[in-house]
């Protein structure tokens, strides 16, 4: 039982920090793109 | 003169005299170790913040016994079993640190200021950087986490026992005060008292494994990563932190303190609002550690911990961080097969929080093998995420294993 439990955490938890990455990655790459995008007018 | 009684008159030593052979042997040993700790923390090989008055708050309270109105042997510092609401009025005009044990101890605050602060602290720009390695290797660097459960539950401990000490993987002291307090109140005193103590040593023990784990040609490897100038706007940060702070909360309701602690903290510090950021990383940050450390200290009373678990304990924190440190550089060495032989193994360390401490031992490290090997920056980034998945895996052990029954 508690070996089940102790693999289903350690799978959430590896998913949920993934997921924590990919937000992060995520939100890096679209800001970084909407500053660009502000600071090159010609590309609007 | 006849009718003085010394036993009356000098009631720390005949509460002393009187007691069991165990209750005595306990009280002689733990003040020898309050002063043990004094001394090691004032030669800086232990955190002195919390080692100096752990130490002398261990020492006094088993001095300090006297008799008590109902003609048992107590103190007049804190009473930690107390739950009548009454009782609880009448201690907390008797006993001195009575008010900080009621008002922010027993609830998690004194945990959750330090996150606060620690929050304050926190530069997430490293995290920004290289978001998926510095997550991997945070993951990784939880094994004593995740593999401490069962074997403290083999060893007879129960689930939230069991869940409390295997926080100790996660080096994180107020993550496992903060646990302990929830799901086992009747051991959250040897379980932090163990978890600072042993932070305090395992810091000077990590250069040893790493040492023992990374041949001297992979510590000295330079690390070339694009993004290590990259500065990360503090609209991007605090954008992040909300957003985390959110949707964390809403996954773990129960440790949502914690998360608003450690992001508010973190909010505050990029939105650029000084004078909070040097109340909150300076007075409540040192004061709440201090006090931290104080009350750990008078809690460690005989009666407390002359629990038989407390030797578990002992073996338990060792394992616990043992394991963390070993996956956190199997860790390292996983990054270094997939960017084949671009990442230093070393970093892996730094995945065990505790922000900066083990990130700095890293730097330390593959600096005296490479002095122009720069890897503090991965190394951050690798810190920060131990804080974030500590603080998830709290979560997660608080929200499930009150249902493991």
């Amino acid at each position: 039982m508690i070996i089940k439990v102790t693999i289903l955490i350690m799978c959430g938890t590896f998913i949920l920090g993934m997921a924590v990455a990919g937000i992060t990655a995520g939100l890096g790459a679209v800001i970084s793109s909407i500053s660009n995008h502000h600071s090159n007018p010609k590309e609007k | 003169m006849k009718n003085i009684d010394f036993n009356i008159l000098f009631q720390g030593i005949s509460t002393l005299v009187h007691s069991e052979t165990t209750v005595l042997i306990t009280r002689i040993s733990l003040i020898l170790l309050g002063i043990l700790l004094v001394y090691l923390g004032r030669k800086g090989i232990l955190e002195a913040l919390v080692m100096l008055p752990m130490g002398l708050g261990m020492a006094a309270i088993n001095c300090g016994v006297l008799i008590m109105p109902d003609g048992n042997p107590g103190n007049i510092f804190v009473d930690a079993l107390a739950t009548d609401p009454i009782v609880i009025l009448d201690k907390l005009q008797i006993n001195f640190l009575q008010p900080i044990y009621t008002f922010m101890f027993s609830n998690g605050l004194i945990a959750c200021l330090i996150f606060m602060g620690i929050g304050v602290l926190l530069d997430i720009n490293f995290l920004l950087r290289r978001p998926f390695t510095s997550m991997f290797i945070a993951l990784c660097a939880e094994l004593g986490t995740f593999f401490t459960l069962p074997i403290a539950k083999a060893m007879g401990l129960g689930y939230g026992e069991s869940a409390s000490v295997a926080m100790i993987g996660g080096a994180d002291g107020p993550m496992v005060l903060f646990t302990s307090m929830s799901l086992a109140k009747e051991l959250f005193v040897p379980i932090s008292v163990v978890a600072y103590l042993y932070l305090g040593l395992t810091y000077g023990l990590y250069p040893y494994l790493v040492k023992l784990m990374v041949p001297k040609k992979l510590r000295g490897i330079k690390m070339e990563s694009p993004n290590n100038n990259k500065q990360f706007k503090p609209g991007t940060k605090i954008t992040f932190a909300v957003l985390m702070c959110v949707i964390l909360s809403i996954l773990f309701p129960v440790a949502s303190p914690l998360f608003l602690s450690l992001f508010v903290g973190v909010v505050i510090r990029e939105s650029g609002l000084t004078s909070v950021i040097n109340v909150i990383a300076g007075p409540i940050l040192y004061g709440s550690t201090f006090f931290l450390g104080l009350m750990l200290g008078v809690l460690c009373d005989a009666s407390i911990l002359l629990n038989p678990k407390v030797l578990i304990l002992l073996v338990l924190g060792v394992v616990a961080l043992l394991l963390s440190g070993i996956g956190g550089i199997l860790g390292g060495y996983a990054m270094y097969f997939f960017t084949k032989g671009k990442f230093n193994p070393v970093i892996g360390i730094a995945g065990v929080s505790c922000v900066p401490t083990t990130a700095k031992v890293a730097q330390k490290i593959v600096s005296k093998e490479n002095p122009s090997a720069l890897i503090l920056a991965d190394a951050m980034g690798a810190n920060i995420c131990g804080v974030i998945t500590s603080a998830l895996i709290a979560g997660i052990y608080i929200t499930i294993i009150p249902l493991l029954g």
